[in-house]
């Protein structure tokens, strides 16, 4: 389960105790792979902002290291890429909750 | 629930910040707006994200600034795309010239997407005391602002309150009871031990929606209530219809209270 690969690989005891909102955007190809990685972080009252490495490395590496994404389909059959994003509520450098 | 479906499509459109009638603005002597609202006629030509919609969009707020409707749909468009930042900027202009068509949206979305549970409570608070009319429903429709209101306190972990405010609710409007509103108001009787109210919750959900959910926590209630057999019982039907896709449905987003064969595994092994 997707939440629980965050649950159990995050360490929150070795990030600075930040608070605030990282969207990590990613696209998924046509054979279920992802890739192009993007982030984008602010403080809980949407004002952009950088949070420490140790927080976003470990997100991003979670994320990428995430399988089992479907694939795409059009109406004739046809395989598509399609964005996906996660966003992570950070309060006290601890993942509160994974949206949407 | 055919006609239930209708009634709350059309409610809840009715609610939703739709593409003005540019004619109201000539009426009210503002041709400015006027010459905005005529090109933003334009934008339902594109697809959401062609730039050329976009760039619609960025005109008619070149030609009136004060016109909310472009704000409105450009953050539409960034929140799909998971960029916050823009899409508080426009929300928050949006907001800054409509509040009152504005904030039934961003009480949805701040707590759809972000978890701000604080802050779409205070804009749904600010929405009651703007109008005098009731105060609709969430972007999607699926919920009365009421009863997200009450979500959003279930989400601090106030359950006292978000049962209050659910059931109030649901005694006030008893024409305008949720899909999934008996659901939620019997989860929070759980999380505060009254398994009886709850379990009257979750048979009085079961004539809105027959969903996977009212049996898992059934199960929960029943196994506190020490009643084996209808827990049991409970939980076959919980599977059964989770196998069969009978379940909170979302699109968007996971919807509060949804269920998943991880979470019935659970309860199964505990």
């Amino acid at each position: 389960m997707l939440i629980n690969s965050f649950l159990e690989n995050y360490d929150s005891t070795k990030v600075k105790k930040e608070s605030g909102l990282i969207r990590i955007r990613f696209i998924v190809n046509c054979h279920g792979e992802t890739d192009r990685f993007r982030i984008m972080q602010s403080d809980l009252n949407y004002k952009e902002k950088v949070f420490d490495k140790n927080i976003t490395n470990q997100l991003m590496a979670i994320t990428k290291a995430l399988d089992g994404w479907g694939q795409k389909y059009m109406e004739d059959g046809t395989s598509v890429d399609y964005w996906q994003f996660l966003n992570f509520k950070i309060v006290e450098g601890k993942i509160v909750k994974i949206l949407p | 629930m055919k006609y239930l479906t209708l009634i709350l499509i059309l409610f809840s459109s009715s609610f939703l910040f739709s593409q003005p009638n540019c004619n109201s603005f000539l009426w009210e002597g503002d041709t400015i707006k006027y010459n905005a609202c005529k090109l933003s006629e334009k934008f339902v030509d594109y697809y959401q994200f062609d730039m050329r919609g976009q760039a619609i969009l960025d005109s008619c707020i070149l030609i009136c600034p004060y016109y909310a409707w472009p704000y409105f749909e450009k953050a539409s468009t960034y929140i799909k795309s998971g960029n916050f930042l823009k899409w508080n900027y426009y929300i928050n202009k949006s907001y800054e010239y409509d509040p009152i068509n504005t904030l039934p949206y961003r009480a949805s979305c701040r707590a759809k997407f972000f978890a701000d549970y604080v802050g779409a409570i205070s804009d749904i608070n600010e929405l009651d005391s703007l109008v005098s009319f009731d105060i609709g429903y969430t972007n999607g429709g699926t919920y009365h602002l009421n009863v997200w209101k009450g979500l959003c306190y279930k989400n601090l972990d106030s359950f006292d309150i978000a049962a209050k405010i659910i059931n109030d609710h649901i005694q006030k409007q008893p024409d305008a009871i949720g899909f999934y509103d008996y659901l939620h108001l019997g989860v929070c009787y759980q999380k505060l031990e009254m398994h009886e109210q709850a379990l009257e919750c979750f048979e009085k959900q079961i004539n809105y929606n027959d969903l996977s959910e009212i049996w898992y926590y059934s199960a929960i209630s029943f196994k506190a209530l020490g009643m084996h057999d209808e827990y049991n019982s409970s939980i076959k039907k919980a599977q059964e219809y989770l196998s069969n896709g009978q379940t909170l449905v979302g699109g968007f987003r996971t919807l509060d209270d949804e269920i998943f064969q991880y979470e019935l595994d659970q309860l199964i092994s505990n």
